[in-house]
C-alpha cells in the first residue's frame, strides 16, 4: 500500500527532474541569456523604457498653449484670464486681437483651444446672470482638446460659484477613492511594467522554436529521447524565469522610485506575475510554433502583440469597445492583470477579487501551451 | 539605368512572393484600422457605475433616473453604501454615486452636504476624471432644471462656455486615431520590414554576389529601398481608401497632399531601416532594434495617443527627432483640416532632415567591401 | 588596356596580407594567374583561399601588397576591376525565391548586357548549364548541383576575363560535378582565366596550375604532376579483402613510417614517410603475410605528406567502449518505403536491411530522396506508406529507450551556437538520459577523444569547420548509441579531417555500432561494406563498392572508379528512361 502511495509522487518528482528535461532547460536558458549582448539587449532597453514612457504616457494635459480674444476687458473677464495663465495645464496664454488671428492660431496648431469672451461678460456674472463664452478647440487633437475644455469648464464654473450667495444647495461632492490626487503615474507605471514584461516575454518565446528550426537543431531534438511536452516545458523557462525577474524589478521601481502606494498582498502579486507570463509564453509558443523562419516569427508576433496591447485597456478602458471585441479581449492576458495589478497596487484586494483575473490568464495558459505541443508534433508531415 | 531597373524588379517580384510581406502590408493596416475605428476610442461612454439611493422621494428617483438616461454610465442600481464598495474594489463598477436620504432637506439649505456624493475609483485616472466630471455635471444640469423651473436666475452667475470642436464636430476619436496607425503601419514597412530585409541579403550571402558585380552602392541602396517606398506608399492608400470610405473619417485635404507628405515621411523611416540592418547585419537584432528605435517611439512620442506637450521636456525635445510626430501631424491637418501648406512645409522638411541625416550615417557605415562584416 | 596575348597574366598579386585581428589569414603570398588556365587553389579549412579571392574580387581589402586583375587594381579600380570578373561566393548567391530566368536576367541587366544580345546569351548559357528546362522554377526548389550550375551562368554574364570560383563543388554530387568542370574547361579553352578553390583533391589534380595554401601561406605553385611526383616510390596498394580492409589499414596506419593510408577498393593506400621507408613497409607486409605492390601517386598523397601526414590509426574515441551485442542481427529496415510531397514521389518503393556493425552507405545524385530516406527512418518524416525500422522500432511512435539507440549528425552539424563546447557537449549528454557521474564521465572522454580541451569555452559557431565536426560527432555518440546515422558528415571539411574522421567511424564499427551514411565523396563510399545508390526518389544499386564498379565494369571502362561507377550506374538509368 505505502509503495503505490509513493510512486505518483515519485514519478512526478522523476518527471520534473528528469535529466532529460534538465538538459534541455539549462540549454533554452543558456541560449537565451550567455551572450552578454542579447543578455544586455533583452534587459536594458525595457527597464530604459520604463523610465521614459512612465513620463510620456500619460493622457493628462499640461503645458499647452491657449489663445485669447477679450472683447470685454472687464474686471470678472481679467480675473478668468489671470487663473487661467496660473493654471498648471497652461503653457502659454497668447492674447489676441481679432477673431482672425485666433483661428489662424488653431488652424497652425499654435494652440490648442482659443477663448472669445464677448462685451458684457463682467457685467452679467456681476449681476449673477448667466454669462456665455466661445471655446474653439483644436478637433485635431480631439482628446486632449476634452481635457483641456473640461479644465477651462471648471475654471469657468468656480468663478461663477464665487459670486454664489451662502444660502443654495452644493450640487455635489467627488472623491477620488485608490489614488486622491489622480496622479497620473500611479496608473502608468505599474502598466507599462506589464506591457513591457509582456513584450519581452513574447520576444523570447516567440523566436524560440522558428530559431531552432531554421539552424536544424530542431531535428536533432526530435531524434533525441525528448518528448514534445518536455520540449515545450523546457521552452516555456526562459521567459517564466528572466520576465517575472524583470516584473519585480519594475515593481520595486514602481514603489521606490515612482513612490506607487502598495496596499495589497505581494506574494498574491509575485504569484499573478507567474502566471500571466504562463499565459503570455502559451501565446507566443503558438506564434513560434506556427512559423518556419524567424522573419515570419517576428512580424507574426508582431500582428499579435500590437492589438493586444490596444485591447488590453492600457491606453483606452475596455468597457466602450464592441462586445464581440469584449470577448476577444476576455483571452489577452494584459487586460486582466492591468486589473490584478491596479487591485494590488492601489485597492488592495484580496484573493477572491484576485482570482476572478486570475483564472482567465491559466486558461489562456493552458490553451496556449497545449495548442503550441499539438501544432509542433502535427507538423512532423 | 538599366541595373537600376533590374535591381529593383527583382526587389519587387521577392517582395510580393513572401507572405510575411503581405501580412505587414495589407493585413495589418486592416487590423489596425478595425481597431482604432472600433475598439480603441478613447470617447467614453458606457462605464459601469453604482448608484446607491437612500432615499424614496421623488426627487431622488427623478435624479436617480438622470443617471440612467445618459449615455456615459451604465447604472447599476445598490441598495447599499457597502455593496457598493465591495463592487467598486472588485472592479466590477468604476464609480458610486450616492444620493443621500436626505436628499430633499440639502436642496434646501447649503449646511447639510452636497446632494449628491460622487466616488470614482482613482485607478484608472483618466477615466476617474471623467466620471467625476459627468457624474456632477450630470447632477447640476438636474438641479438647473428642477430649480431653474421656479426662479431662472440668482443663485449664483452660471457661465457657460460654448464649445466649438473645429475639423471634428462630433469629437469622434477614430478620426483623430486613424492618421496615427497609418504612420504605425508606415512605420512598420519603411523601419521593421526594410532592416530585415536588407538584414536577410547579408545573412544569406547574396549582398557579396552584388557586391561583386559592377552595380554601385547607390544602385545597390536604391534598388533595395525603392521597391519598399512603393509598398509603404500602397498601404497608405490603402489605409486612406479604408478610412475615409469605410470608417468614415472625411479628406478635406487632397490624395496628392496624402502622397506628399507620406512620401516624406518613407525618407527617414526607410533611412532608419537602413542604417539599422548595415548596423546588425542579422535578422534578429534588426528586428530587436526597430522595434525599440522605430516601432515603439512611433507609438509613443508621435503625439497620436499622448500629448507631446503634456510631457517633461527632456522627452519633448527626444520627440524632436521621431519622424513619426511630423506625419501624424500632417496627416491630421489633411484629412480634418485640409492641405495647409503653412502646417505642412515643416513637417516635410523636419521629416527630411532626419531623413536626410539617417542615409549620411548609413552612406559612412557602408563601405562597398567585407571588411566590416 | 592590356592585350590578350598568349600566355598573358590575368591575374597577379604580390606580397599580399590580411589580418583579421590577432589572425593572419594571408601572410605576404605572391602569385600569378595565366589566362586560359584552369588554377587551382587547394588547401585545408582556414587557410586564406576565400580570403584570397575576396580580395582579389575587391570585396576585401588587403593590409598590405598589391594585386592586378585583368591589369587593374583590386584596391584603386573596383569598378574596372568588377567590369572584368566573374565571382560565385561559396554560399551560391542566388536569390532563392526568384526564378532560374530571374536570376538570369538579373545579373545581365547588373552585368549591362545588351538587350538585343542578352536573349542569344541566355540561351546559350542555358543550353551550356543544362537549366533550360528549369527556366520557371525558383532557384530555392533547385537540387544543390543545379544551384551551382545556376551560379555559374550568372557569374558568366558579361563575358568576364577572369572567373572566380569559391568551393563550387561543395555539397554537389559526382555527376554534377563533373558537368560542372566540363563547362568551366570549355571556358578555359576560349581564353578566360578561370580560379577555382577546392577541398576535393581529385578535382585539384585535373587543374592545370595549383595554389597550395596552409595558414595563410603559399606552400607550392605550379602544376600538380610536379608536386605529385616528388612521392614517386614512396606510395603503396596494399591488397585486404572486404572484411578485413579496415582492420589493415588500422594496422597500416599504427606504423611509425606511415604518413598517410585510406582504403581503396578492397586494397589500402598506404604512402611512407620517406623514400627509404619503402624497405621497411615491404618487411611489413611479408612479415604479415600482406601483399604489397607499389603504385603510382596520386596528387592527394603528395598534398597530405606537405601538410605533415595523416593522423595516426588508433582513436582513443571507442576504448572505453563495451562491444554491442549482434543477437539482433538486422539493426535498420526498409520496406516498400514511400514518401509523397504533393506530387513529388521523393523516396519511391524503397526497401533495404542493414546488418549490425556494417557501414551502410547511401549515395545519389542532389534530389535523390537520400535525406529524405533519412528522415523517415529517424522519425522526422512520416512515411506516406511504407515501412521504417530502426533496431525493430518505428521510431516515430517508439520509446525514450528506442530512441536512445539512435544517434543523428545532421548535414549542417545543427550545434547551438548560442552555448559553448562545453555546454553542448552537457545538453546532448542530458537530453539522452545521461546523469551525475557518468555523465561526467563520457563527457571527459568525449574532450579527450576529439581534443576539445581548449575549445571548451568557445562558441561552435568560432570552430575551425573541422572542430564543429568532431565536436557534432562527439555529441552523436555520448550515448553510445547501437546505430549511428550520418547525413553528409564531412561535406566541405578538408581531406585531413575527414581521414580522422573515418578512423572514429573504424573504431565505432569495430565495437559492433552499425553506420548509416550519406555522402557525395566517392572515396568515402569505399568505407562502406555496401552502398545503396538512389537515384529519382528510386533504389537503383545495393551492392558492396566493389561488386557495384564489377558491375559497371565493360571494355572501355576497365578498371572504374568509384566515381565512374556512379556516374555509369546514372547513366545506365538515363538511358533506359530515355529508351522507354
Amino acid at each position: 500500500m505505502a509503495k503505490s502511495k509513493i510512486s505518483p509522487l515519485t514519478r512526478l518528482i522523476n518527471f520534473l527532474f528528469s535529466p532529460i528535461l534538465r538538459a534541455q532547460i539549462v540549454k533554452e536558458i543558456l541560449c537565451t541569456l550567455r551572450d552578454p549582448r542579447s543578455r544586455m539587449s533583452l534587459i536594458v532597453p525595457p527597464i530604459l523604457q520604463l523610465v521614459l514612457f512612465s513620463f510620456a504616457v500619460t493622457l493628462d494635459v499640461s503645458n499647452v498653449n491657449i489663445g485669447v480674444l477679450d472683447m470685454d476687458g472687464g474686471r470678472q473677464a481679467q480675473e478668468f484670464l489671470t487663473t487661467l495663465n496660473e493654471a498648471k495645464f497652461v503653457g502659454k496664454l497668447y492674447v489676441v486681437h481679432s477673431q482672425k488671428e485666433l483661428e489662424n492660431q488653431i488652424e497652425t496648431g499654435k494652440t490648442i483651444a482659443s477663448i472669445n469672451i464677448p462685451q458684457g461678460f463682467s457685467a452679467k456674472i456681476g449681476n449673477r446672470e448667466p454669462a456665455i463664452a466661445q471655446v474653439l478647440i483644436d478637433g485635431r487633437r480631439a482628446n486632449s482638446g476634452q481635457i483641456v475644455y473640461s479644465y477651462i469648464q471648471a475654471i469657468a464654473s468656480n468663478l461663477g460659484a464665487s459670486t454664489a450667495m451662502p444660502q443654495g444647495p452644493q450640487p455635489s461632492s467627488i472623491r477620488y477613492w485608490f489614488n486622491p490626487a489622480l496622479i497620473y503615474q500611479w496608473f502608468t507605471v505599474p502598466s507599462l511594467a506589464a506591457v513591457l514584461v509582456t513584450m519581452t516575454a513574447l520576444g523570447i518565446t516567440s523566436m524560440s522554436i522558428a530559431r531552432e528550426r531554421e539552424l536544424g537543431t530542431f531535428d536533432q531534438l526530435l531524434v533525441s529521447p525528448a518528448n514534445y511536452v518536455e520540449i515545450i516545458i523546457a521552452k516555456t523557462m526562459p521567459a517564466l524565469i528572466i520576465a517575472p525577474l524583470m516584473g519585480l524589478m519594475m515593481i520595486f521601481a514602481a514603489i521606490f522610485m515612482f513612490g506607487v502606494p502598495f496596499n495589497g498582498n505581494f506574494p498574491l502579486l509575485v504569484l499573478s506575475i507567474y502566471v500571466h507570463i504562463f499565459a503570455v509564453v502559451g501565446i507566443g509558443l503558438i506564434v513560434s510554433a506556427v512559423s518556419q523562419t524567424q522573419q515570419q516569427a517576428i512580424l507574426g508576433m508582431f500582428t499579435i502583440a500590437v492589438p493586444m496591447m490596444l485591447m488590453s485597456g492600457f491606453s483606452t478602458p475596455t468597457e466602450n469597445m464592441p462586445q464581440f471585441m469584449q470577448y476577444i479581449a476576455e483571452a489577452i492576458p494584459n487586460k486582466h492583470t492591468l486589473l490584478i495589478l491596479q487591485g494590488s497596487f492601489l485597492k488592495g484586494q484580496g484573493f477572491a477579487d484576485i482570482f476572478r483575473n486570475l483564472w482567465p490568464l491559466l486558461v489562456t495558459g493552458f490553451i496556449g501551451l497545449s495548442a503550441a505541443t499539438i501544432i509542433v508534433r502535427n507538423r512532423l508531415q | 539605368m538599366q541595373r537600376l531597373g533590374a535591381l529593383i524588379r527583382k526587389e519587387t517580384i521577392q517582395m510580393l512572393r513572401d507572405p510575411s510581406t503581405i501580412l505587414v502590408a495589407v493585413v495589418l493596416p486592416v487590423i489596425l484600422l478595425l481597431l482604432f475605428a472600433y475598439a480603441v476610442s478613447l470617447d467614453i461612454k458606457n462605464l459601469p457605475i453604482a448608484v446607491v439611493r437612500e432615499s424614496d422621494s421623488v426627487k431622488a428617483q427623478s435624479l436617480s433616473a438622470a443617471y440612467s438616461g445618459t449615455k456615459f454610465f451604465v447604472v447599476n442600481s445598490q441598495p447599499n453604501r457597502q455593496k457598493a464598495y465591495e463592487l467598486m474594489v472588485r472592479g466590477t463598477v468604476r464609480g458610486i454615486v450616492i444620493i443621500p436620504h436626505n436628499l430633499d432637506k440639502r436642496l434646501t439649505s447649503s449646511n447639510l452636504g452636497p446632494m449628491v456624493e460622487i466616488i470614482s475609483d482613482g485607478a484608472q485616472p483618466n477615466t476617474a476624471r471623467f466620471i467625476g466630471g459627468a457624474a456632477s455635471g450630470v447632477a447640476q444640469e438636474w438641479l438647473a432644471q428642477s430649480i431653474g423651473s421656479k426662479s431662472p436666475s440668482g443663485l449664483f452667475a452660471q457661465i457657460t462656455l460654448i464649445p466649438r470642436y473645429w475639423y471634428n464636430a462630433e469629437i469622434e476619436s477614430r478620426r483623430t486615431l486613424i492618421p496615427g496607425a497609418i504612420a504605425i503601419v508606415m512605420t512598420m514597412i519603411g523601419t521593421l520590414l526594410t532592416a530585415m530585409v536588407v538584414a536577410r541579403e547579408w545573412e544569406r550571402g547574396t549582398m557579396e554576389a552584388i557586391m561583386a558585380t559592377p552595380a554601385n552602392t547607390i544602385e545597390i541602396l536604391i534598388g533595395k529601398l525603392l521597391p519598399y517606398f512603393g509598398l509603404g506608399m500602397m498601404a497608405t492608400l490603402i489605409c486612406g481608401a479604408l478610412a475615409t470610405w469605410f470608417f468614415g473619417v472625411p479628406l478635406r485635404g487632397t490624395w496628392f497632399g496624402i502622397i506628399i507628405i507620406s512620401s516624406a515621411f518613407l525618407v527617414p523611416a526607410l533611412g532608419q531601416g537602413l542604417l539599422i540592418s548595415i548596423v546588425t547585419k542579422n535578422q534578429f537584432a534588426a528586428a530587436q532594434l526597430a522595434l525599440f528605435t522605430g516601432f515603439l517611439p512611433a507609438l509613443m512620442f508621435s503625439g497620436f495617443l499622448y500629448e507631446i506637450s503634456s510631457m517633461p521636456l527632456p522627452l519633448r525635445l527626444l520627440s524632436q527627432i521621431v519622424a513619426a510626430r511630423y506625419y501624424v501631424d500632417g496627416l491630421r491637418t489633411i484629412f480634418l483640416v485640409g492641405d495647409i501648406w503653412k502646417v505642412l512645409i515643416p513637417n516635410i522638411g523636419f521629416m527630411l532632415a532626419i531623413g536626410a541625416f539617417f542615409f549620411v550615417l548609413a552612406w559612412r557605415n557602408s563601405s562597398k567591401t567585407l571588411d566590416n562584416k | 588596356m592590356t592585350e590578350n596575348s598568349d600566355s598573358s597574366i590575368a591575374l597577379e598579386f604580390n606580397g599580399l596580407s590580411k589580418k583579421f585581428g590577432a589572425i593572419k589569414a594571408l601572410d605576404n603570398i605572391s602569385a600569378q594567374i595565366i589566362a586560359g588556365k584552369l588554377t587551382g587553389i587547394v588547401g585545408p579549412d582556414g587557410a586564406g583561399k576565400t580570403t584570397l579571392l575576396r580580395i582579389l574580387a575587391s570585396l576585401l581589402r588587403a593590409d598590405e601588397g598589391q594585386a592586378k586583375v585583368a591589369g587593374f587594381d583590386p584596391k584603386t579600380q573596383s569598378d574596372l576591376v568588377k567590369d572584368n570578373i566573374g565571382y560565385m561566393p561559396q554560399r551560391f548567391g542566388l536569390y532563392e525565391d526568384l526564378s532560374v530566368m530571374d536570376n538570369l536576367v538579373l545579373y545581365s541587366k547588373l552585368r549591362k548586357v545588351e538587350a538585343k544580345n542578352a536573349k542569344k546569351l541566355f540561351a546559350r548559357l542555358l543550353d551550356f548549364t543544362r537549366l533550360e528546362p528549369f527556366t520557371d522554377r525558383l532557384a530555392g526548389k533547385l537540387s544543390g548541383g543545379m544551384k551551382q550550375k545556376l551560379g555559374l551562368a550568372c557569374a558568366l554574364m558579361g563575358e568576364p576575363r577572369v572567373l572566380l570560383l569559391d568551393e563550387p563543388g561543395v555539397g554537389v554530387d559526382p555527376v554534377s560535378r563533373q558537368e560542372l568542370w566540363r563547362m568551366v574547361e570549355a571556358l578555359t579553352d576560349d581564353g578566360m582565366a578561370v580560379v577555382w578553390s577546392t577541398s576535393y583533391l581529385d578535382e585539384a589534380e585535373k587543374c592545370a596550375s595549383v595554389l597550395l595554401l596552409n595558414e595563410g601561406k603559399i606552400l607550392f605553385d605550379g602544376p600538380p604532376d610536379s608536386l605529385t611526383k616528388t612521392l614517386i616510390g614512396r606510395s603503396f596498394l596494399i591488397d585486404a579483402d572486404e572484411n578485413d580492409k579496415r582492420a589493415v589499414l588500422r594496422g597500416a596506419l599504427n606504423l611509425p613510417f606511415i604518413s598517410d593510408g585510406v582504403i581503396q577498393g578492397s586494397a589500402v593506400r598506404a604512402v611512407c614517410k620517406h623514400i627509404d621507408d619503402a624497405k621497411k613497409i615491404r618487411e611489413h607486409c611479408k612479415s604479415q603475410k600482406l601483399n604489397l605492390k607499389a603504385t603510382e601517386p596520386r596528387f592527394e598523397d603528395a598534398f597530405v605528406d606537405l601538410l605533415g601526414g595523416g593522423p595516426g590509426g588508433h582513436t582513443p574515441l571507442t576504448d572505453n567502449f563495451d562491444p554491442i551485442s549482434h543477437k539482433n542481427e538486422i539493426a535498420v529496415r526498409c520496406e516498400n518505403l514511400t514518401k509523397v510531397f504533393g506530387e513529388f514521389r521523393a523516396t519511391n518503393d524503397v526497401s533495404f536491411e542493414v546488418k549490425r556493425g556494417e557501414i551502410f552507405g547511401l549515395l545519389g545524385p542532389n534530389g535523390a530522396g537520400k535525406s529524405t530516406t533519412f528522415k523517415m527512418l529517424c522519425g522526422l518524416l512520416r512515411p506516406t506508406s511504407g515501412i521504417a525500422q530502426v533496431a525493430g522500432f518505428d521510431l516515430r511512435h517508439a520509446t525514450r529507450k528506442a530512441k536512445s539507440n539512435l544517434g543523428y549528425m545532421a548535414q549542417k552539424f545543427s550545434l547551438y551556437g548560442l552555448m559553448s563546447v562545453r555546454q553542448n557537449l552537457d545538453f546532448s549528454a542530458g537530453v539522452y538520459g545521461l546523469d551525475g557521474a557518468l555523465k561526467a564521465e563520457r563527457i571527459a572522454e568525449m574532450i579527450d577523444a576529439f581534443h576539445l580541451k581548449k575549445y571548451l569555452d568557445f562558441s561552435p559557431e568560432d570552430l575551425p569547420l573541422g572542430y564543429k565536426q568532431r565536436l557534432a560527432l562527439a555529441c552523436s555518440l555520448m550515448h553510445r548509441p547501437s546505430v549511428l546515422f550520418l547525413d553528409e558528415p564531412t561535406s566541405g571539411v578538408d581531406p585531413l579531417t575527414r581521414r580522422e574522421f573515418w578512423n572514429h567511424i573504424n573504431g565505432l564499427v569495430n565495437k559492433g555500432v552499425t553506420i548509416m551514411v550519406t555522402t557525395h565523396f566517392m572515396e568515402e563510399a569505399e568505407y562502406c561494406d555496401r552502398v545503396a545508390m538512389m537515384y529519382g526518389g528510386k533504389l537503383i544499386a545495393l551492392d558492396t563498392p566493389d561488386g557495384l564498379k564489377a558491375s559497371v565494369t565493360s571494355s572501355n571502362l576497365l578498371e572504374p572508379s568509384m566515381e565512374q561507377a556512379f556516374i555509369a550506374l546514372i547513366e545506365q538509368v538515363d538511358a533506359q528512361n530515355g529508351g522507354a
